[in-house]
This record gives structure tokens, C-alpha cells and sequence, in this order.
């Protein structure tokens, strides 16, 4: 089914400004496209644009037209179009209506009078097709994020569409999920012949499938293209198509292979990286035999680490490993059953979480739940208050405000800011108590390049004034760039602690492309291996 | 206009039937109607009370029930049923709950219907999740159906008293507050008229057509005194303080999430053909 | 396992023949009936009861016979004399008031004990699905309330932890706001994701299930007819207004069969009764048909009343046997076993 728009111009209800200026697009059918741009951009937009949800749900103005096949989606609306559209949402938490797989997959067949042997037949069809048969009758909330994209992959095509239109439907996934959920869309299209289009921000797996680009820019307008063409002009690009454009490499890589196709026939004369000796600093925080448990299954056996005032450290570790728990039993929020945690070389064992947190800020995994005030500014004074803090607090409001970019915000409503602000503001709601340790978990899930750049240069800041960093995260490209050491969770303990360097190649297919396109030459991100190679 | 008129002739109507049903305790007695035991009265005001609150759910359910509305009020019915498990320390002992605060916000910010429903099938469901269902809970459903409702009206009123005022200030707040003590007394008067017939039992004829209304109200009164005024007293205190804590941040909330979302489509040049 | 229907009709018939009676011989059969129904048919994996039968019961019968033995001063077995000066407290204390009393509380523990093993034998969604299909729209909304609770009870908590984060730790109701308002907003923010993944699933409720302007005006004659005839009945009295009120009732029951039947929905999940809820069914049926159906002079032992004075209450062989119909779970345990495992509440 071919799909156009042309001259399609929307402004949400509201809004100062459009979110899409003049996009004018074709996408043959059967092709695999791929959306890119900036967070917020209007990438979201536009995909709603092809099954009528904008307008029809979002309300706004919109000009110009869009067709998808015979249809028109601005005038029919998307219960015309569910039969042709597929679509998929970024959130796995929010899509599933009914409380069992089966019955939800079912629950549009029920709405549209589909007879009940059909009904059968097309959920037994689909549920064989994503192989979820096996989760037919478990409940939605047992569900891992990785499963419930698959239940809603296959609430999407239950009613046999030509076209499945995916929004970022990765990015509240760990890894592994993402690139099964990825590889289940990969071989619909491949099987069935599917028209796909996705937005997503893990290019890596994706990029030699498509056959077409998006570029979705800043301002609202498009662009359309071949793969590598349109990535030149993106700002953000996976590490072997940035090193391919550095050294001037024709064509340019978009994959690991591919990148290593250079090298063939090519003598490698790898000098040792410098890897630059970082001056030892005194240890804040020391964590010593943690032992914990979650939902009655032992998770922490015996975890020690040490946190550096002025460093970023990264705690890595595959999903379920307790990352998560680490960080909380170390706040107090979870109940540990032996170790020891001293802050300074005091201990804090005994003391509650509430007050362990003014001197060890947490940021956890959702900032919005932090979030209540009326104005960002009143966030701040909140956090003071439940601390007692209000007469005389540590540090000037005000410039931390200035500090995190929000001076100008400071009177609005936090929840109406984009996520980048509202993890900003979490951020500050935090920071207010002046804390000499700082804990996230997850910081970039969810954030594009540009975003992931941003948190990580306040952090460095933050670090400069002396504060130690603990970063949870699975994001092996950011720690490359920006950790200075890094942890490795493995069997309840610290299987391996040292720098990106030397850790990160451990990760073998996990790690870095840099780590894997150059192995064993010490080299985990693109400046290095650029240096490496000249 | 003849469909909002329709309207709010089933909703006047099942709320005289509710009315009626509450009331018919008294009335019966009242009217020495001639009846072999409690059990008439007790099954009569049951089935009056299903029949005006499922007419009242039949008739508010039809339309502008769209993907949106369904999608919110489930949502905050899950919501304001588990608020139910939440451990607030309450100095008093007693009928206290924190489901009535979002109803009477949610009833005053989105409307009497959405107030109605959302008060009704909190009902339902908390009390399927607590295995809480039994005869009584028509009369919890549509008792707590009208807390939703009442702050929708209420709010249709100030929109007329003070027809400049946009959004909620402490005026509004002191309104639901108001609103909140009230219902805290009222709702249990309500619930326990169910048991009543029962805890009572009008006994057999011999006796009781002998009982003018007045007898009649006067054990009521005791009844109730003795059965739940203390607990609906902490009932209505603690739906105060809740409502002063979380009445003016959650109202506004809601308020802006309303305006966030209004929904009008301008489709600004005709499509290509 | 017994189909949720079968249940639920179960516990009415319990509610509608014990609302029935007031003969303390009938109220012993049936607490019996009723307590080996319950341990019979007790799963592994019950539902938790609200509170239990026995706590009730310990409340709910010495409050009754206290309060009525206070205040109805009947019967000819004086224990002793309250002053007159007190309101409605004033006057002979009996034992026939504190027995009358004791019995309404018994009635009120089997009514409680009827609908409690019935929820505790019975999945909540279940439950839910019995939603006639005439109330679509409220199904929907209630499988979604469903849905919703377990994630809604995990994001309470996570709320609660985060604001611990921000040094809030008392529990206090003026420190409820940053729980429940993130919990409000966060919910609200989550339907509109939701919605939106129903619309583009083709959800359309305004197309499944019209209103047509005609239903309405049927249901305003219903209500009128009712009302009328209910009113009519209490001042005046007399057939007309019994007729009026048959009349409501039945516009009223065919409208809500009328609109399940113009509901253009079909059902992925089809429950059937097995030859065992028949069974139960009929058990019920029979029941409710010896309080209902038999002769007067047979269920005159029906209305016992302790006063004047305190007497042996009668016993009619047929109904004794006929209330047995409520024990057929009991009997047929051992095929409702709970077969469909699947289920994981």
C-alpha cells in the first residue's frame, strides 16, 4: 500500500508553532522506513498523521493531505484506517486494554463483531506469528517490557494490515529486549511482506534493512533519502558511520561488518591507546558485602564498591542482575540483609531512607513520579521543606536553577516541560539539598543524543565541584565517552571494576563497535580509534 | 436538545426513585401498608435502588462515552480503588477512606455524569477487589454515584454564581470541604438504611402498623447514633483533611490536564481530490 | 470450576430466602448449608475475605439483640425495667426483643456469608464479563479499571519511594498530596496513551452500541411507570398501581434486553455451563421455589415471630428439604475442582 503526503502542515491545539511544516513524503509499499530526528521534533506527528490519530485524536489545525492507498486518513479516521495500519506506542505500559495476552489481543475482533471462530483463528494467527503462544494466558502486568511490544505487535496486525507503523517502540526497553523486539520486526517484514515504518533511536540494528530514511529535523520539515545520505545530515549517527566519515571512508559503513570490510587486506598497525592515568581521589562513599534480596530470590551476594569524589562511575550488568537494587538498598529504600555502607567512613546503616537521601541524592528511574508542585521553582522548595531546610538552605536555588538551564521555567508547571526538562528538574529537586553523592539509575533511557550530551556534560560539572557519580545504565556507547570507571554486576557481585578501557571489551558482542571493530587495542570510543588509525 | 433534556429527566427520575427507596423505611411504616414481615420492605427498596441506579448507568454510559472518557474513568477508578489500601495515619479510628476526595474532585472538574460514573464504578470495583459485594452494594454504588455527582452540580452552580471565575481557588476548595463533611454523615445514613430493615425488622403487623413515622424516625435516629455516627463522624473528618491537603494541588492538576486537552480539529485546506 | 454465574445466582437465592424468614430453625439450616458449602469448595488459591464470617457474626447478632431488646418494648418475658424519662430507651426490657434482635443479626451473617464464599470462589474478571451486554461501554471502562489496578498499586509505591527520596517519611494526611497528586496526574497522562492505542486498534464504541432516541423515551416510561405505580401503591393502594409498577418493571427489563441485542459486539471468550452448574442451578431453583411457590398454609412457618411471648418455632418438613437445594456445591465439590488452571489471579 503506497502512502504520500504532501504539503502536510499541523499545529497542535494551542501550540505556538507547528509541528510539522510543509512534509511532503512518498514510501512505496513493502519498503522498510526508517524515521530519525531529534527528540521531539515531530517524528511521533508524523506517524500519527497516517492512521488519523492526528488530527482525530489530538484535535489541532492541519493543512495539506495524506493517502494511504485509496484512503484518506485525515477525512476517514483511524478506526477506517485500523484495518489497514498497524501501530505500535513507546510506552509497553500503556497499550494493553484487557488483562489477559489473549483476550486483549481479541478485545478490537469483540469490538468489531468479528465471529468468534474467526476471532480464534486470527489470535491463534497472530500469537504463533510473534511466537508469544506461550504467554496466551498469563496476565499483562507478569509481562517484561520486551513481551508486552510483542503482545501489542500483535494487537497491531490481529486485524491483518499492510502497514505497521512503529513509534519508538525500543526505547523503554533494556538491550535485550529492544533488539528481540527489533529482530520480530525485522522478519515481519521479511516473511509477510509488510510496509514498515519506524521511528526509533537504535540505528545499529535496523540501518542496513532500510530502504529509506526519514529525517525529521528540528524545525518541523522533513527530508527523505537513501540511508546514508540522510544520516550525513543527521546529528546523531551509530560510532562506525561517525568513524567512516571521519577518515573519509567510501562507501560509508552503516554496520559493523561493513566497517570491518575496510580493513581487509589492510595491515593493521595498531599503536597501544594512551590510556590517560587517572589521579587517584579519596573514596566517598564505600559499600562492603551487600547481601539483598528480591521478591524472596537472593540478588546481592556479596557486593563492594567504592565511589570517588569527581568521578562518573557506570555500573553496568545485564538486565536482572540488580542494578536496580543496589542503588536502592544503598539509599535504605530496600531492605538489605547484611553489608555495610559508609559515607565518609561513617556508617549509615542504621539510618532511614528519608534522611540517607539528603546526602545521597537518587534519581530513580521515573522522574515524573517526583513531580507534583505547581512551578519548578516550588519542586525545589518542596525538597527543602520535608528536610527542614528552608531557612538556611545549602546551596542558592536560583543558580542551580541556572545551572540545569531552567532560570527561564522556574514559574511554569513541571509537568507540561519536555522529558529532557522534566529529568532536569527531578534533577534539581534533588540536588537542592547539596548531596556529596549522586545515584541514577537510568538516566538515558528514553533520551535522545543531544539530551544523553547534555545530562552528561552537567554531570561532569557536578563531578568538578566534588561530587561522586554513579551512573546505572546499559548504554555501553555513553560510558565509553563518558565514565571514568566502570563496574561490572555479574552473579549478585562486582564481577570486574576498572575503566572503560579495560572493562568494556569484556561485554564482547554488548560492547562498544569501537571495542569490537579493534579488538584488543584498548580503544572504546571514536576519538580513540580515530587517533588510533591515523 | 431534546437528548440533554431527556436526559436530565432520567437522571430527576431515578434520583426520586433513589430518594424513595432510602426513604421508604419510613414511608412504609409511615403509611401502615399492609405487609407480612421486614422482608417486603427491605426487597422492595433493594430492587428500586437497582433499578434507579441502573438507569442512571444505561442512560450516562450512552454517548460521549468515547475511547477517551472510557480509557480516563477506568484509569481513576483503578486509581481511587487502590487509594483504599493506602496507609494514611488518621488520628481517629473509624469510617475514614480516601476514595471520596478524588470523587468529589474528579465529579468537580469533569462533570456530574463523569462524577456519577466514576463514583458508582469505584464502588463496583473496590469492592470486587475486597470481595466486598453483597445486596448492599446498589445502594454504595448509587450513594457514592451522587458524591460524584453533587460536586458536578455544585460546580455547575458556581459556574452561574460566579460565571468569572475560571479556574479552582479556595472558595471552590471550601466548597468540596463543605461537600466532603456533609457526605462523610450522609452516605453512612444512606448505607445503613439498608441494613436497618433488617438490624430492625419491622416486625410482624401486630405491631408495627402501630408505629407512627415519628417512632419510626426517632429509632432511626437512635439506630444510627449508636451504629455509625462516630465512625461516619471520622468519616467526614477525614474526608475534610484530605480533601484541605490534596483538594487544591490535585484540582488544579486536573484542571490543566482538562485544558491541556481540548479538541477541535480546523482542517485548513480542502484535500487534493 | 463452577461458571461465575452460577454462583452469583447462587448467592441471591441465599439472599432472597434468608431475607424470607425470620424462624430461627430455617436460619440454623441454612448457616449449616452454608458452612460446609464453604469448606467444601475451599480452593488452594482463594481469594482473601474482607473480613471474616465468624467476626461478623461476633458484631453483627449481640448489636442487633442488644439494640432491639433496648428499644421495642414488647413481649410478656420482662427481664427488667429501663425509666420511663429515657426516649424511646424507656420501658420493659424482654427476652423475646433480645431474641427477635439476635435473629435479625443471624439473617444479616448468612446474607454476608452467602456473598462471601460466592466472591471467594469466583475470579474477579469473571465476575466483570457477567456485565450484560447492554452495558458495553461500562464493561469496557471496568476491564480497563482491571487492568489497571496491579500497575496502579506498583506505581503508588514507586511514588511513594520517590518522594522518601525527597526526605518525606511521615505518613500523615496533610503528606498525602505528593503521593496522590503524581498518582492523579501520572494516571491521567497514561488514559491518553491508552486511548489513543485504542483508537488505533478501530475502537469505537458510538458504533457498536447507538443510542437511538427511542430507547431513551422508553426508559422515561419505564421510570415514570414505576415511580407511579410505586407512589400510588404506598398512598392509595389498590391493583391499578400493582399492575402500573408490573407494567415499568417489564418496559424496563426489555429495554436493557433490546439494547444488549443491538450491541454489534461478538465475545472472544465463551462461558458455558457444565451439566454440574446445572446442577447447582436446579438446586437453587428449588430453593427459591418452596419459600416462593408453596402454599400458604406451608410456608406459614416462614414468618416466625418470638412475640408475645417466646414459643418453639414451627418446622415444615418440605421446606427443610427444599432449602437442602443450596448444598448441591457441597455435593458436587469433587467435580469442580479447579480444572482450569490457567487462571492465575
Amino acid at each position: 500500500m503506497k502512502i504520500s503526503l504532501s504539503h502536510v502542515t499541523y499545529t497542535y491545539p494551542s501550540a505556538a508553532r507547528p509541528a510539522l511544516v510543509d512534509c511532503s513524503l512518498d514510501i512505496p509499499s513493502g519498503t522498510f522506513c526508517l524515521v530519525i530526528g531529534p527528540s521531539g521534533a515531530g517524528k511521533s506527528t508524523l506517524l500519527r498523521t497516517l492512521n488519523g490519530l492526528v488530527p482525530h485524536f489530538s484535535g489541532g489545525r492541519i493543512a495539506g493531505s495524506v493517502h494511504v492507498g485509496d484512503h484518506d486518513p485525515l477525512q476517514e479516521g483511524p478506526r477506517v484506517l485500523a484495518h489497514h495500519i498497524g501501530f505500535v506506542f513507546q510506552d509497553p505500559e500503556s497499550q494493553c486494554i484487557m488483562d489477559r495476552v489473549e483476550d486483549d489481543i481479541a478485545f478490537v475482533l469483540e469490538n468489531q463483531a468479528v465471529p468468534p471462530s474467526l476471532m480464534h483463528e486470527r489470535v491463534q494467527h497472530v500469537l504463533d506469528l510473534l511466537s508469544v503462544a506461550h504467554l496466551r494466558d498469563r496476565r499483562i502486568e507478569t509481562l517484561s517490557g520486551g513481551e508486552r511490544q510483542r503482545v501489542a505487535l500483535a494487537a497491531a496486525l490481529v486485524q491483518e494490515p499492510s502497514v505497521l507503523v512503529l513509534d519508538e517502540p525500543t526505547s523503554q526497553l533494556d538491550p535485550e529486549s529492544a533488539a528481540d523486539v527489533l529482530d520480530a520486526i525485522v522478519e515481519l517484514h521479511r516473511r509477510l511482506g509488510l510496509t514498515v515504518i519506524l521511528s526509533e533511536h537504535r540505528l545499529e540494528r535496523v540501518l542496513d534493512l532500510a530502504d529509506q530514511v526519514v529525517l525529521v529535523h528540528a524545525d518541523g520539515t522533513v527530508s527523505s533519502g537513501a540511508p546514508r545520505a540522510m544520516l550525513s545530515q543527521a546529528a546523531s549517527v551509530p560510532p562506525v558511520f561517525d568513524l567512516g566519515q571521519r577518515l573519509g571512508w567510501e562507501p560509508l559503513p552503516l554496520t559493523l561488518p561493513q566497517a570491518r570490510e575496510h580493513f581487509v587486506g589492510r595491515h593493521l598497525a595498531l599503536a597501544e591507546a594512551q590510556i590517560p592515568t587517572q589521579p587517584k581521589s579519596a573514596s566517598v562513599l564505600e559499600v562492603c558485602g551487600l547481601y539483598a534480596d528480591y521478591g524472596g530470590e537472593p540478588v546481592l551476594q556479596g557486593a563492594s564498591l567504592q565511589l570517588a569524589a569527581g568521578q562518573i562511575t557506570a555500573l553496568m550488568g545485564r538486565n536482572g542482575t540488580g542494578k536496580t537494587t543496589l542503588l536502592r538498598s544503598i539509599v535504605g529504600l530496600h531492605q538489605r540483609r547484611s553489608g555495610d555502607i559508609s559515607l565518609n567512613g561513617q556508617s549509615i546503616n542504621e539510618r532511614p531512607a528519608s534522611e540517607i537521601c539528603r546526602e545521597i541524592g537518587y534519581l530513580p528511574q521515573r522522574p515524573d513520579d517526583l513531580l507534583f508542585a505547581d512551578t519548578v521553582a516550588e519542586e525545589l522548595q518542596v525538597t527543602l521543606r520535608n528536610h527542614g531546610l528552608t531557612e538556611s538552605p545549602p546551596l542558592d536555588c536560583e543558580a542551580l536553577l541556572a545551572s540545569l538551564g531552567l532560570e527561564t521555567l522556574a514559574s511554569l508547571y513541571p509537568r507540561d516541560l519536555s522529558v529532557g526538562q522534566r529529568q532536569r528538574v527531578a534533577l534539581a529537586a534533588i540536588m537542592v539539598t547539596k548531596p556529596q553523592v549522586l545515584l541514577l539509575d537510568e538516566p538515558t533511557r528514553g533520551l535522545d543524543a543531544a539530551l544523553k550530551r547534555a545530562l552528561l556534560s552537567l554531570l561532569r560539572q557536578w563531578c568538578r565541584d566534588g561530587i561522586a557519580v554513579l551512573i546505572s545504565t546499559h548504554d555501553v556507547e555513553l560510558v565509553a565517552e563518558a565514565a571514568d570507571a566502570v563496574l561490572l554486576l555479574e552473579g549478585g557481585h562486582i564481577a570486574a571494576s576498572g575503566c572503560p578501557e579495560d572493562v568494556l571489551p569484556l561485554l564482547g558482542d554488548n560492547g562498544p563497535q569501537m571495542a569490537q571493530l579493534l579488538p584488543g587495542a584498548h580503544c572504546v570510543t571514536v576519538d580513540q580509534a580515530v587517533r588510533l588509525l591515523n | 436538545m431534546i437528548k440533554r433534556l431527556a436526559r436530565r429527566l432520567v437522571i430527576v427520575l431515578s434520583l426520586a426513585m433513589g430518594l424513595l427507596a432510602f426513604a421508604y423505611p419510613f414511608v412504609d411504616v409511615a403509611a401502615g401498608a399492609p405487609h407480612g414481615s421486614g422482608t417486603t420492605t427491605s426487597t422492595a427498596g433493594a430492587l428500586f435502588i437497582t433499578v434507579a441506579l441502573v438507569a442512571m448507568l444505561l442512560e450516562l454510559q450512552s454517548d460521549g462515552m468515547d475511547a477517551r472518557s472510557s480509557a480516563m474513568i477506568g484509569v481513576l477508578v483503578a486509581i481511587t480503588s487502590i487509594l483504599r489500601f493506602i496507609e494514611i495515619a488518621v488520628p481517629l479510628p473509624g469510617g475514614f477512606s480516601p476514595i471520596f476526595a478524588p470523587i468529589l474532585i474528579v465529579g468537580w472538574v469533569f462533570g456530574g455524569q463523569f462524577g456519577f460514573l466514576m463514583g458508582s464504578l469505584t464502588m463496583l470495583v473496590s469492592g470486587l477487589i475486597t470481595g466486598g459485594i453483597g445486596p448492599w452494594l446498589p445502594y454504595q454504588m448509587f450513594a457514592a454515584g451522587w458524591v460524584g455527582m453533587g460536586a458536578g452540580v455544585a460546580r455547575g452552580l458556581r459556574d452561574v454564581l460566579r460565571p468569572r471565575q475560571t479556574s479552582f481557588d479556595r472558595w471552590d476548595l471550601a466548597v468540596l470541604v463543605a461537600m466532603g463533611i456533609l457526605w462523610g454523615l450522609l452516605y453512612g445514613a444512606i448505607i445503613n438504611l439498608y441494613f436497618w430493615p433488617y438490624a430492625v425488622g419491622s416486625a410482624d403487623q401486630t405491631w408495627s402498623v402501630g408505629i407512627g413515622l415519628g417512632q419510626t424516625l426517632k429509632r432511626y435516629a437512635l439506630f444510627y447514633a449508636a451504629s455509625s455516627f462516630l465512625w461516619d463522624l471520622a468519616r467526614s473528618a477525614g474526608n475534610a483533611a484530605l480533601l484541605l491537603a490534596v483538594g487544591m494541588p490535585a484540582a488544579k492538576a486536573l484542571e490543566r490536564f482538562e485544558r491541556r486537552f481540548s479538541h477541535e480539529i480546523v482542517r485548513e485546506v480542502a484535500p487534493h481530490a | 470450576m463452577l461458571n461465575a454465574a452460577t454462583w452469583l445466582v447462587w448467592a441471591l437465592v441465599v439472599l432472597i430466602v434468608s431475607s424470607a424468614t425470620r424462624n430461627p430453625l430455617y436460619i440454623t439450616e441454612l448457616i449449616a448449608v452454608l458452612l460446609i458449602v464453604d469448606a467444601t469448595t475451599a480452593r488452594s488459591d482463594d481469594a482473601h475475605a474482607w473480613i471474616s464470617s465468624w467476626r461478623f457474626a461476633a458484631i453483627a447478632v449481640p448489636a442487633a439483640a442488644i439494640f432491639n431488646g433496648l428499644t421495642v418494648h414488647l413481649g410478656n418475658t420482662v427481664l427488667f425495667r429501663l425509666p420511663d424519662w429515657l426516649p424511646l430507651l424507656g420501658g420493659i426490657v424482654t427476652l423475646e426483643g433480645i431474641c427477635y434482635g439476635a435473629l435479625n443479626g443471624l439473617l444479616l451473617t448468612t446474607i454476608f456469608l452467602g456473598f462471601t464464599i460466592m466472591t471467594r470462589r469466583t475470579y474477579t474478571h469473571d465476575l466483570v464479563r457477567l456485565i450484560p451486554r447492554a452495558f458495553y461501554q461500562l464493561g469496557v471502562v471496568l476491564a480497563i479499571a482491571m487492568t489497571y489496578l496491579p500497575q496502579t498499586r506498583q506505581n503508588l509505591s514507586r511514588i511513594r519511594e520517590a518522594q522518601t527520596i525527597r526526605g518525606l517519611s511521615s505518613t500523615k494526611v496533610r503528606d498525602t498530596a505528593p503521593i496522590i497528586v503524581p498518582l492523579l496526574v501520572g494516571g491521567l497522562e497514561r488514559s491518553i496513551g491508552l486511548s489513543e492505542a485504542m483508537m488505533a486498534r478501530g475502537y469505537a464504541s458510538n458504533e457498536v452500541a447507538k443510542t437511538a432516541r427511542w430507547q431513551q423515551a422508553w426508559l422515561i416510561a419505564a421510570l415514570i411507570f414505576l415511580l407511579g405505580g410505586w407512589v400510588g401503591q404506598l398512598l392509595v393502594g389498590g391493583l391499578f398501581y400493582v399492575v402500573l409498577m408490573v407494567a415499568g418493571g417489564s418496559l424496563f427489563l426489555l429495554l436493557i434486553w433490546l439494547r444488549g441485542r443491538s450491541v454489534e459486539a461478538t465475545r472472544y471468550r465463551q462461558h458455558h455451563f457444565s451439566a454440574v452448574d446445572w446442577f447447582c442451578l436446579a438446586g437453587s431453583a428449588i430453593a427459591l421455589a418452596v419459600v416462593t411457590l408453596l402454599p400458604e398454609a406451608q410456608s406459614a412457618s416462614l414468618y416466625y415471630s418470638p412475640y408475645p411471648i417466646l414459643a418453639m418455632p414451627p418446622f415444615n418438613v418440605w421446606l427443610g428439604i427444599g432449602l437442602l437445594g443450596l448444598s448441591i456445591p457441597a455435593l458436587v465439590a469433587p467435580w469442580i475442582a479447579p480444572t482450569e488452571a490457567r487462571y492465575e489471579d
